[in-house]
């Protein structure tokens, strides 16, 4: 058997930044294989794996990519300028380490100036991207050499075990879909599966849904679960905004259908995992928010995994919500045909 | 060299199309324009119901290329008019306020006026389009009506400045690339692809011509041209590392697309190949009908190639001769090859 944690923090600490998504898609499509003789890889790098049978077409989507930066000019003193991609929160960049992905991996650290020669004014705030510069220790011939505008820049951020079951990454949002779609096929491994799943790790949802738009408008599947990350409760976070770390999650907003919504809880429940609902009002800042108006209309559901400080090098999320997870989404495929007199 | 008498050259194309009156939505008059100049260089031209114009050249079978220009421009709509004549108006794509005070403006059936703006309005960086309006030069509600109808719109007056190597138009963005598309389906003999020219609608406000258009030709591979920033003006933005004069642009992302890989190397390849200069674009704001043709069906490979520019959506747009013939270049050299990825 995969041992689906350790592969999941691999598939974690390799770059794929939204666009940029092409190794991370490679290494997914390879994890499928081990559950699927059917995998492919689209135009735009979204990966695909088929299971099951010729029931109702369910897509799973889990977004591969990551938020990243990318070189917009290179200074006469060989410093680095650059821009986001996706969003990064200019906060947690001072003093980052980075890799810039230029003719060859650089390594190089977002350069900061030390406390004592700041400004009182300049104490009071934190810095705007444009004011930020990557330090690659090399002369200014150099790095014009080897880097070119457009080259993508990821954190160098290794995945780290903390205690219990926890696990901090770079890319906990959204890789974890994948280990939750392992984890499913594992245990769907020889079981009769009677729906046709497809597992999709879909690319660039940091940049705005596109890889699951392209995704939904070609395989126009009947329903589709949405793997995403959700907030998980912080010191700083006011609780109405934030859910338990050591909960699965449902998401319940209008972009969610609201039969397959209730079928997703009642399988929880049937499992006995307690899980965690979050509502909102609007959209749902997931994939599901293109999958749902693709084509003629797909009904979505989202199953969520709470993170803490997400979109930073260090989003803490417990592997024993991921194997849960893991467990519902099995459940509830194999449920999918029954309800569907109801609810197809 | 020998050319047919009649052959416009390449900035006569650029200052016609300048001159043409096309505002998002009523794109007709360009496209007309368009037409006639590139009916005599392919084998078939259509419409489709959101105004594209589709020129077609048949290839030799190796697919099909959809290369997308956008042919409207912004401009500004009647809202409603006031019992003393005056127009009040809306943005018809990204206008900001205080480039439109105290131009001259053109409807689309001859109609001139001046935008003026309240007495007492705030100042200049607190300006709305709610302190603007229309002067017609008339004196009632109902003169006005008899020239101008709500929901009219006009462009900033038509103008084509040649400053010699450089140029400028409120028009510029796109018909630049529209010039470049032309110009460019001129030089085809017999392409490797299936060329499909289009002159998309509606761009300046959502990419919406293309996407019909990317729909219904289901290219294999989409090339949009469009016009970017660049930064060799004063106090320029440091972080867009595009330069006048330094050749086309190979759009690398702006914030609507991220290019696909393998286009943006056939781009840089085939200039290399041709000794065209370019250079490598990163736009971190605006949208581009790249987006459009990329994310169309199961996904389409796609990449843009853009003339970098000044002064974008103001009255005074300008290009530098060098980049833009270095597109239309580029262009054609792509057109003439099969795309591979």
């Amino acid at each position: 058997m995969m041992d689906i944690k350790s592969e999941w923090m691999s598939l974690c600490a390799m770059t794929g930044p939204s666009g940029g998504e092409e190794a991370v898609s490679r290494r997914v499509a390879e994890l499928f294989s081990a559950y699927s003789g059917d995998v492919w890889t689209d135009g735009m790098m979204n990966t695909y794996a088929r299971i099951g049978g010729k029931g109702p077409r369910v897509v799973v989507a889990a977004h591969i990519d990551e938020i990243g930066l990318m070189v917009n000019f290179i200074d006469e003193d060989g410093y680095i300028g650059f821009c986001q991609v996706g969003g990064v929160d200019p906060r947690i960049l001072p003093a980052q380490e980075v890799i810039v992905h230029g003719a060859e991996d650089l390594y190089g650290i977002v350069a900061v100036k030390p406390p004592h020669v700041l400004t009182p004014e300049e104490r009071e705030h934190a810095l705007a991207m444009e004011d930020l510069r990557i330090d690659l220790g090399l002369p200014a011939e150099t790095v014009r050499e080897k880097v070119r505008i457009g080259d993508y820049i990821t954190f160098d951020a290794p995945p780290v075990s903390l205690m219990d079951s926890l696990v901090a990454s770079k890319s906990t949002d959204d890789r974890m879909g994948i280990a939750v779609m392992l984890e499913a096929m594992e245990r769907l491994k020889g079981r009769p599966l009677s729906a046709e799943v497809i597992m999709a790790g879909t690319v660039q949802e940091e940049v705005g849904c596109r890889g699951a738009m392209v995704a939904a408008q070609a395989l126009q599947p009947e329903l589709a679960v949405v793997l995403d990350v959700t907030h998980a409760t912080t010191p700083d976070a006011p609780p109405f905004a934030t859910v338990d770390l050591d909960k699965p999650c449902v998401a319940i907003v209008p972009v969610m259908h609201q039969g397959w919504t209730r079928v997703l809880r009642e399988t929880a429940r049937e499992l006995g995992i307690e899980i965690s609902v979050e509502v909102g009002g609007r959209t749902s800042g997931t994939d599901a928010d293109e999958i749902q108006i693709a084509g003629s209309g797909i009904p979505c559901v989202a199953l969520q995994v709470p993170v803490r400080y997400m979109h930073t090098t260090v989003e803490v999320i417990s592997y024993d919500v991921i194997a849960q997870c893991g467990q519902i989404l099995a459940a509830f495929l194999e449920k999918v045909t029954s309800c569907g007199e109801v609810l197809l | 060299m020998i050319r047919k008498v009649t052959a416009m050259n390449s900035r006569e194309t650029l200052m016609k199309l300048c001159m043409a009156f096309g505002p998002t939505g009523a794109e007709d008059k360009v496209s007309q324009v368009i037409e006639e100049m590139v009916r005599p260089y392919v084998d078939e031209i259509r419409r489709d119901a959101m105004g594209n114009l589709i020129a077609v050249k048949r290839g030799q079978g190796k697919g099909k290329v959809m290369v997308a220009a956008h042919m409207d421009q912004i401009g500004l709509m009647v809202t409603s008019i006031d019992e003393n004549g005056f127009l009040r108006v809306a943005n018809v794509g990204g206008i900001a306020p205080r480039s439109v005070l105290y131009r001259q403006v053109t409807f689309e059936n001859g109609t001139v006026g001046c935008v003026g703006l309240n007495a007492k309005a705030p100042s200049l960086d607190k300006v709305t389009l709610e302190h603007v309006f229309i002067d017609i030069g008339c004196e009632s509600r109902a003169e006005a009506l008899e020239k101008v109808q709500i929901g009219d719109t006009c462009i900033m007056q038509a103008n084509f400045l040649d400053m010699g190597q450089r140029m400028s138009s409120p028009a510029m963005d796109n018909r630049s690339a529209c010039a470049v598309l032309v110009e460019a389906l001129k030089r085809l003999d017999t392409p490797a692809m299936d060329v499909y020219g289009v002159f998309t609608t509606q761009e300046e406000v959502g990419l919406r011509g293309a996407k019909t258009a990317a729909f219904a030709i289901q290219p294999d591979v989409g090339i949009a041209v469009d016009i970017t920033g660049e930064s060799s003006y004063p106090e320029a933005e440091a972080t867009c590392s595009m330069k006048m004069g330094q050749g086309a642009a190979v759009k690398v992302r702006d914030a609507s697309v991220f290019c696909t890989p393998a286009v943006v190397r056939w781009m840089e390849e085939t200039a290399k190949e041709e000794g065209i200069p370019y250079q490598r674009e990163v736009l971190t704001f605006g949208g581009t009908d790249t987006q459009a043709i990329q994310l169309t069906g199961a996904g389409i490979p796609a990449g843009c190639i853009s003339i970098p520019g000044r002064y974008i959506h103001s009255m005074c747009e300008t290009i530098d001769g060098r980049d833009y013939e270095a597109a239309i270049a580029l262009l054609a050299a792509l057109l003439k090859k099969e795309y591979q990825h």
